[in-house]
């Protein structure tokens, strides 16, 4: 592992040993048995024996001998030999197994002919069969099958098939979810999220919005409007929401230009989204537009109880854009796709620097930063509209990183969950098209991955202040590519449930075949899975959440900081100022394109450092303001997703999973003692043996940092030290390998 | 002068030297620029600021004994720098301040930048020349450490007497006495090596210790001779025994000399050990040089440092780039990696594997400690890797005292190889944070005592240097003479002259007569409750026991095969076969030959054992810590960024878990106080002072008490864990 010198790809010859020949198996015909795990509506398309699947541990030199199977949701590997450790048995999920592929995880499809690796495009699949089939997954898995003893025709179908499923456009209608839904005969809906734990709101109906306005005092000033039932007026709002304008401002402009609430803050001024007008070459009607705009703003400030001040935030405009996140997280997620051991230490030396060039961190620094901002015209009672052109974006990722940095209890499951629910779900993000799940546009951009990008910055800045651990960031972030969740597969409500209704068993409509929320965990992991969720570190708030409302009706008291002057002296925004006063900005913005990240205003980042430091030179409160560090050395790469597949970098028995371990053996020792201490008090009874302690991890010992991802490496976790018998020849043992690795076969 | 008046806790015999009203002390990490007024103290241990709120100063609960924390040691000064609107000087002892300056920055070793401002007042500046000139002593002997140490040592004495233990007033083992290598063979279980005595005058080699262990059939005599044949007379020595294979470290070969054809068996004999199979690891290889560690700890310091601070904010500067351009990640890498190479080579098969380099006092120290660190779970803990720094660093001769150039005799010698060590460890505990004892606030204690010269590890450059000095305080001590006078500074060049060789019966008294404390008296430094912070709540010593099954293997079977004997080198991650083992006239062309067939031989008898797959999972005890990649490395922040960002994450975990564990501990007592005494009436608080919800006592059942012994030694506030146990 240490010097391989050009690397395992190079080997033409097939160096690999299985426990099994290819005679063998021709023979025995064992495939037979191999049966994938289907789910209900789940078809087989087309199958291939005889496939090698390399295992990137042994650097792949050698690999298993099994069937490949594409269905209409996954490309399956079955192997007979493949044991399955006890670790990956603790982790497991009920709908993919660690060989299965779901298709729409298929980031890239590649085919190496001779030693070269060429991609595979639909429409472009050459009659030769590559020797190897390297499939990059979305998840950061890397596959290699060798084909090479599979039977041609054989081969040549499953390739054309997998690159078809894979990558040609697909209709809406033809993904897996609905005949799935079809087939399991409308999917018994479980408890949303986690057994035993509040409900995840979903903010479908009336009550849920006002629910919510209640719980953060948002009542008094915004109102539930319910005009869009069955989407009257807008296909890109939500059935219900809540906002301060009247019906027919909304009917008027079709949800246009209306400041939407997202929610409000204790001392009274709230936090709301606003898509803009398009761009409009008519003259007059930007200038209506305009005025209108100005109109809904002077109405949130006449409404406003404590009339405070508004500020609008145009987000392109000192965001980086659509175009150029997408272009950063491909450029940033190539790093952890190395092909083989070689090409990961050959990046080793200029990694950081590479890093750099990606500009994913900074990327999710200005999100940070943009945040920050936001939540300190908050602090200072200044009610913030975000403006987005749909307000479906970057809105949605602002304005619940906000919500997540001042309101603890978004940082509850639970509350994350509702979270996502309002502010992406609800606020029609369009994961269809972002996640391009049906790869017909070029609208793909990660922008819910940034989301949970930033909000796992948080979470290792602060571990204690969150309820769930990274482990349930990064099986969210991968259940996006499980194309069976409603949650992310619509790109608004309005899709959603027009697609629901109109499903292919129209006549059986009362049924109401519902897709399962991606919430339903139950769907995807058994209960032990879901305890990895929960981190041992959190601190609850001692319950006194029920109080919570009374205690926020009294603005300013707990959260308030020294309020600058600055704020208070700027004039009222009644004559429609700001929106002046930003027009010139963008203006300016635009005209010096490198200025553009630059913090607005020299004053404003002055005052922006001392809202800051003054936050940080008190003691933290874990359920209170939770202010992001984003300068450069604070921000960190989320290991767990990016890196788990490597195994060069798996720490074995190590990383941060010991120490969660140790947390939850603490935890098991107190309930233990606790019982017994019970125990006692209750006059001495016999004690009866602590059986159902629960503990989610086995021996620390044999977990890797990367638990619950990556199988640990079954080779020895040494770094290997080829023996070079001539001085002046190093090499890197690529004759001797194939010898080596008989033996060890045999062994 | 007494405390109060001058507001700072002078040490023993510290003196106030210079006194500046009216400055103001600014702190402009927060670009705030907020400052506050106080004087300026230049005492001869260090540079003292004192608010004038703060009258009094008052006894730490945490942070250090001996400096405030707006202290900073003169030993600790990098650099004293005065501003005037127009002009910026670096000061040193000689210069003269020609202009009348307005701020004073001084930079520290640790990092750290100190601003202070001064009003247009003549005689306020006048302490600038003077610090510049007490950080750098004009002599050695000027140190404040020998003024403290006369003082402090009647302190010691007392401390002595009252202690029941005779000599070993420290726990941690010094290696500076022949039981400590005895144990040591003993405890890895080593055999074949015996401890020899033949450098105790300092005679064989100057800069060795006195105590080395050699090959049990090699006579004094042959080692005596085989000294001319290594730089410094560094001979092939053992230092540590794993699953039998052992490490020995020795410098270069001094190829000119010539050997007699019987003194090369010997040689031999020395350097195979007890072993057939040898690997000779050139430590130099591929690492970075000591000038090239102290290149990039400096460009780091400059990244790190407050001038830089707009480039860990602004965007547009890189600061990953910034960073990467340091080279330090990498040359922590290098070492990193280098040691999990010689690491993989030690756990697998019965050979001796040398460190060699070429004066053997830098890499060497630090492969071969980190080595251990790596494999043995004992060194994993604060006595221990106290111990493996005496034995690795301080016995072994590393120059601390050229390396952090302590003296300002020259900057050439200057680099900061100790705390590479220390930076490669931490990264070692970030990603195994459950196997090590210590916390890396214990790290950053060892990392800021290398700038406070009070204590005897880390200020001088080899055993015999300490030996010297000690011997002469102690001389000094006893006759009550006048203080250094004239006599042994002067040592200090006689004793970089390696052929001196000094009278004999300098070295026969007993050095336990010392007054130089070392520096893992903790309690000299921090108050006891700093001291808890040092220990690991997540540790767990199950790992230490697992060790000790393990690691005794008896080889003696090889050992008397001598025929099969082969040599290796490792050079860039390769086993090589040298064209020529030993350099030196004498050596056979037909030896060679045969040697060379013969290693041919046993080289695939070397891979046999290296190709038995270890079992899937093996406890992490014995393992080698694989390599870090890159993308698992990252900044000591907690270290270097401290005086940018407070580093509140980690402490806020590390609480926590320490918050739970300090929960069981009082379920426990209350488990055990119910045991005992059941007619005590508990009143609500246990003996710590927490309180403890009042339930009526019941017996508690016997099968219960083994939980009871669970080790815990964990501080702070019940409360927070009992939250956590409620919600779970």
């Amino acid at each position: 592992m240490l010097s391989l010198g050009s690397g395992g790809g190079k080997t033409a010859k097939p160096s690999f040993v299985s426990y099994v020949s290819p005679e063998e198996i021709k023979k025995e015909n064992v495939n037979d048995e191999l049966k994938p795990h289907l789910l209900p509506g789940e078809l087989v398309i087309c199958e291939a024996n005889t496939v090698v699947k390399y295992s990137r541990e042994d650097s792949l030199q050698r690999g298993f001998y099994g069937k490949l199977v594409c269905t209409n949701f996954k490309i399956s590997f079955l192997s007979a030999e493949q044991l399955l450790d006890e670790v990956d048995q603790s982790y497991r999920n009920k709908l993919m197994g660690e060989n299965d592929i779901s298709l729409h995880c298929v980031d890239q499809i590649f085919g190496v002919y001779d030693d070269k690796k060429k991609p595979l495009l639909p429409g472009a699949v050459k009659n030769k069969i590559p020797e190897k089939l390297l499939l990059y997954c979305k998840d950061f898995r890397v596959f290699h099958f060798g084909l090479t003893y599979t039977k041609e025709e054989d081969a040549k179908r499953l390739i054309r098939v997998i690159v078809h499923h894979c990558l040609n456009p697909t209709s809406l209608k033809c993904l897996f979810a609905f005949s799935y839904v079809g087939a399991a005969g409308g999917l018994k809906v479980g408890p949303l999220g986690i057994e035993g734990e509040p409900p995840t709101i979903m903010f479908e109906t009336k009550n849920d919005w006002r629910d919510e306005l209640d719980r953060t005092g948002g009542l008094l000033t915004y109102r539930i409007i319910s005009s869009n039932e069955n989407y009257k007026i807008s296909t890109r709002l939500p059935q219900f929401f809540a906002a301060s304008v009247s019906d027919d401002d909304i009917k008027k402009y079709k949800g246009k230009g209306i400041p939407l609430w997202c929610w409000s803050h204790p001392s009274g001024c709230a936090l709301l989204k606003m898509a803009a007008f398009p761009e409009t070459v008519d003259d007059n009607s930007s200038q209506m537009d305009k005025g209108w705009i100005d109109r809904q703003l002077q109405v949130l400030g006449e409404t406003h109880p404590l009339n405070h001040t508004i500020k609008t935030e145009i987000l392109s405009a000192t965001l980086p854009t659509l175009q150029e996140i997408q272009a950063s997280y491909s450029r940033f997620k190539q790093l952890f796709l190395p092909d083989n051991a070689a090409e990961f230490w050959e990046s080793d030396v200029k990694w950081l620097s590479v890093l750099e060039n990606a500009n994913w961190l900074e990327i999710i620094r200005q999100c940070l930063k943009k945040a920050l901002d936001i939540v300190e015209c908050l602090e200072h009672s200044t009610s913030v509209v975000l403006v987005e052109e749909n307000c479906s974006d970057l809105c949605c990722l602002i304005a619940s990183l906000v919500q997540v940095i001042i309101d603890p209890h978004f940082r509850t499951i639970s509350g994350f969950q509702s979270l996502i629910q309002k502010e992406w779900v609800m606020g029609c993000h369009c994961f269809l098209d972002r996640c391009n799940l049906l790869r017909n546009n070029d609208k793909e951009v990660s922008v819910f991955l940034l989301f949970l990008e930033c909000v796992w910055q948080l979470l290792q800045q602060y571990p204690p202040a969150f309820e769930f651990t990274e482990t349930y960031l990064t099986i969210l972030s991968d259940s996006m590519y499980i194309p069976i969740f409603s949650t992310f597969l619509f790109n608004s409500p309005w899709q959603r449930d027009n697609n629901q209704m109109l499903d292919e068993d129209r006549r059986m409509r009362s049924r109401s075949l519902k897709l399962p929320s991606v919430w339903e965990w139950s769907v995807q992991f058994e209960n032990s899975v879901q305890a990895l969720f929960y981190n041992p570190l959190y601190i609850g708030k001692p319950k006194l959440d029920r109080f919570r409302r009374t205690q926020r009706i009294k603005p300013q008291r707990q959260m308030s900081l020294p309020s600058s002057p600055s704020y208070h002296s700027r004039p009222s925004p009644k004559k429609g100022f700001f929106r002046e006063e930003t027009d010139h900005l963008i203006k300016t913005f635009l005209g010096k394109k490198i200025s553009r990240w630059t913090p607005t205003a020299e004053d404003h980042s002055v005052n922006n450092r001392l809202f800051y430091e003054n936050w940080r030179s008190k003691p933290i409160d874990l359920h209170g303001l939770l202010l992001p560090l984003h300068d450069g050395p604070a921000l960190k790469i989320w290991g767990q997703r990016y890196l788990r597949w490597i195994p060069e970098v798996q720490i074995p028995g190590g990383g941060l999973t010991t120490t969660l371990n140790k947390a939850w053996e603490i935890i098991d020792e107190i309930k233990t003692l606790q019982t017994k201490v019970s125990q006692c008090l209750l006059k001495r009874q016999p004690s009866s043996p602590n059986t159902d302690v629960f503990t989610p991890f086995h021996q620390s010992s044999r977990l890797s940092s990367t638990f619950p991802f990556g199988t640990l490496r079954r080779q020895s976790i040494k770094p290997r030290i080829p023996v070079s018998t001539n001085l002046s020849m190093s090499f890197g043992s690529m004759e001797n390998l194939p010898d080596d690795e008989e033996d060890l076969g045999l062994l | 002068m007494s405390d109060r008046l001058v507001g700072v806790r002078l040490l023993m015999g510290e003196k106030v030297k210079g006194e500046a009203r009216n400055v103001r002390k600014c702190s402009f990490n927060k670009q705030l620029c907020e400052s506050i007024a106080g004087k300026l103290l230049c005492t001869n241990f260090r540079v003292a600021f004192v608010a004038v709120e703060t009258g009094t100063p008052q006894v730490a609960e945490e942070g250090s004994l001996l400096l405030g924390a707006d202290d900073v040691a003169l030993s600790c000064i990098d650099r004293v720098v005065a501003v005037n609107n127009s002009r910026t000087k670096i000061l040193t002892a000689a210069s003269n301040l020609k202009f009348q300056p307005q701020t004073l920055l001084i930079y520290c070793k640790d990092f750290r930048l100190l601003h202070f401002q001064f009003e247009p007042d003549s005689r306020a500046c006048e302490i600038i020349p003077l610090i510049a000139q007490s950080c750098q002593p004009a002599s050695p002997r000027k140190l404040f450490l020998f003024q403290y140490s006369v003082e402090v040592s009647n302190d010691l004495d007392h401390r002595q007497l009252n202690s029941n233990f005779d000599g070993e007033l420290y726990p941690t083992r010094m290696f500076e006495t022949q039981l400590d290598w005895e144990m040591e063979l003993a405890r890895t279980g080593a055999s074949g090596w015996r401890v020899s005595l033949v450098n105790e005058r300092f005679e064989a080699s100057a800069s060795l210790s006195k105590i080395l262990v050699v090959p049990r059939k090699i006579l004094d005599l042959d080692i005596k001779r085989a000294c001319a044949h290594f730089n410094e007379g560094r001979i092939p020595r053992w230092i540590w025994h794993h699953r039998g294979s052992d490490l020995l470290r020795m410098s270069n070969f001094q190829s000119n000399t010539y050997a007699q054809r019987d003194g090369l068996s010997k040689l031999e004999e020395l350097l195979y050990g007890a072993q057939s199979k040898l690997v000779i690891v050139d430590v130099e290889d591929e690492l970075p040089t000591p000038p090239e560690i102290q290149l990039a700890h400096s460009r780091l310091k400059n990244v790190c440092s407050y001038e830089n601070c707009s480039s860990v904010r602004d965007p547009d500067d890189k600061w990953l780039s910034a960073l990467e351009g340091t080279r330090w990640l990498e040359a922590v890498r290098l070492c990193l990696k280098k040691a999990s190479e010689v690491s993989s080579l030690l756990s697998n098969q019965c050979l001796t594997v040398a460190l060699q380099e070429t004066d053997d006092r830098d890499l060497a120290c630090l492969i071969s400690s980190l080595v251990q660190v790596m494999l043995d779970p004992y060194w994993r803990t604060m006595l221990g890797f106290q111990s493996l720094v005496q034995k690795e660093w301080v016995e072994a001769g590393h120059r601390f005292s050229d390396r952090f150039n302590h003296h300002w005799t020259t900057d050439k010698d200057e680099s900061p190889v100790f705390l590479l060590f220390l930076d490669c460890v931490w990264q070692l505990l970030d990603h195994y944070p459950v196997s090590f004892e210590f916390t890396d606030t214990y790290l950053m204690a060892i990392h800021d005592s290398t700038h406070i010269l009070l204590f005897r590890t880390f200020l001088f450059n080899c055993p015999r240097e300490r030996a010297y000095i000690q011997q002469t305080l102690a001389t000094d001590r006893r006759t009550r003479s006048n203080l250094f006078s004239n006599g042994w500074p002067r040592t200090r060049s006689t004793v970089r002259g390696e052929q001196v060789v000094l009278k004999a019966g300098f070295f026969t008294r007993e050095e336990s007569s010392c007054p130089l404390p070392p520096v893992w008296d903790w309690s000299l430094q921090f108050p006891t409750k700093h001291q808890r912070l040092f220990r690991n709540a997540l540790y767990s010593d199950t790992q230490l026991l697992a060790q000790n099954g393990t690691s005794v293997h008896s080889n003696t079977e090889q050992a008397d095969a001598p025929s099969l004997r082969s040599v290796h080198l490792l050079s860039k991650g390769l086993l090589l076969v040298p064209a020529q083992l030993l350099p030196w006239k004498g050596a056979s062309v037909a030896k060679k030959l045969s040697r060379l067939s013969q290693s041919l031989e046993s080289l695939l008898e070397m891979e046999q054992p290296q190709r038995i797959p270890l079992p899937p999972f093996l406890d992490p005890v014995g393992l080698p810590f694989p390599p870090i990649p890159a993308p698992g490395l990252r900044l000591w922040k907690s270290c270097y960024l401290r005086w940018l960002s407070a580093g509140v994450q980690r402490k806020a975990r590390d609480g926590q878990i320490a918050a739970l564990a300090s929960q069981i501990q009082s379920l426990e007592r209350r488990l055990r106080g119910e045991a005992d005494g059941r007619n005590a009436a508990p009143n609500g608080l246990d003996r710590q002072g927490n309180q403890i919800p009042h339930r009526p006592n019941a017996p508690i059942p016997a099968c219960l008490s083994e939980t009871a012994t669970m080790e815990t030694s964990f501080s702070t506030s019940v409360s927070k864990g009992r939250a956590i146990a409620a919600d779970l």
